[in-house]
């Protein structure tokens, strides 16, 4: 059965970019375009992994994941947070907010392919 | 496989496009409205998805711009820059050259290479400005925040979610392998 991975990201292009990556691959994809947007999908929803932006409107990245660690469906999901953000006081944020790892834009397909298999086992 | 690569291609020039012209609405002298936090955090947030998507889609000028604006206004949102009118003045600027870039991306003139240099060497010299320039630089120069890493970063320790550690065993990840525990048993 094909796993689900869930994309957060108010930029329509990177979600494009990674949603067909990700089905291009075989994977099940679900969209948010911002963190608010994204709780739409923990509703029971089987999520086996999310990859969120961190600069959003509305609702940031770190509030997002925040708020999926306090969901017991969710709260022991993977979650990697995709970005250009460099700033280790911002990873070290979401590290706190919950999140599994990071990945840098720009990346290339093989690569986010690679990180996500190797954190959704 | 190429139709694919030109749509999300032709959805990158279409939301750069719609971003710079929001700045531009934003800071247009036509509008009235007196620039606040909420204002700044809007047009940094632009500049770094702009940044982002440019550096994805491989439009070096533009990433260039953006990256640059997106480091100006996260100092002044911060409050360690002032807003002035040469910095409005000169965002509105580069605004029209990551339009020029954005309408034109295959058609690049003497002229248009010549704006770029002196659109990147103005601004690069505005964030000396900021009243605590030496360490804000040093923390957020725009080497430091260019995204060139092509790899998985990871926390070089875990745990990763310290709220749950009285859950199963967490991942573990170290430097750039990931490592995980039977966590799920």
């Amino acid at each position: 059965m094909a796993k689900t991975i869930l994309i957060v990201d108010d930029s329509e292009s990177i979600r494009e970019v990674v949603n067909f990556t990700l089905e291009k691959e075989g994977y099940n994809v679900l969209v948010g375009v911002d963190g608010s947007d994204a709780q739409k999908h923990l509703d029971g929803t089987k999520i086996d992994l999310i990859i969120t932006d961190l600069h959003m409107p509305v609702m940031d990245g770190i509030e997002f994941i925040k708020a999926v660690r306090v969901n017991e469906t969710y709260k022991m999901i993977p979650i990697l947070f995709l970005t250009t953000e460099s700033q280790n006081e911002k990873k070290m944020e979401a590290k706190e907010a919950g999140a599994t790892g990071w990945i840098i834009k720009p990346f290339l397909p093989a690569k986010l392919i690679a990180a996500i298999q190797k954190v959704m086992i | 496989m190429d139709d694919i690569l030109d749509i999300l291609q032709g959805k990158y020039l279409e939301e750069g496009k719609r971003l710079a012209i929001e700045v531009n609405l934003i800071l247009s002298p036509g509008n009235k409205t007196t620039p606040s936090t909420a204002v700044f955090d809007e047009i940094f947030r632009i500049m770094h998805t702009l940044k982002g998507n440019s550096a994805m889609f491989k439009q070096k000028e533009v990433e260039e711009i953006s990256k640059r604006l997106e480091l100006i206004f996260d100092l002044i949102r911060r409050n360690k820059l002032v807003f002035s009118p040469e910095i409005r003045e000169i965002t509105l600027q580069s605004v029209d050259q990551i339009l020029y870039w954005l309408h034109s991306p295959d058609s690049i003139s003497r002229i248009t290479k010549r704006n770029q240099r002196n659109l990147l060497s103005k601004l690069s010299k505005i964030p000396a400005q900021a009243s605590t320039q030496e360490s804000i630089c040093n923390k957020q120069s725009p080497n430091s925040l260019s995204a060139f890493g092509h790899i998985l970063k990871s926390f070089k320790s875990f745990p990763v979610l310290r709220e749950h550690e009285n859950k199963p065993k967490l991942p573990v990840m170290l430097n750039t392998a990931l490592i995980y525990k039977d966590w799920r048993k």
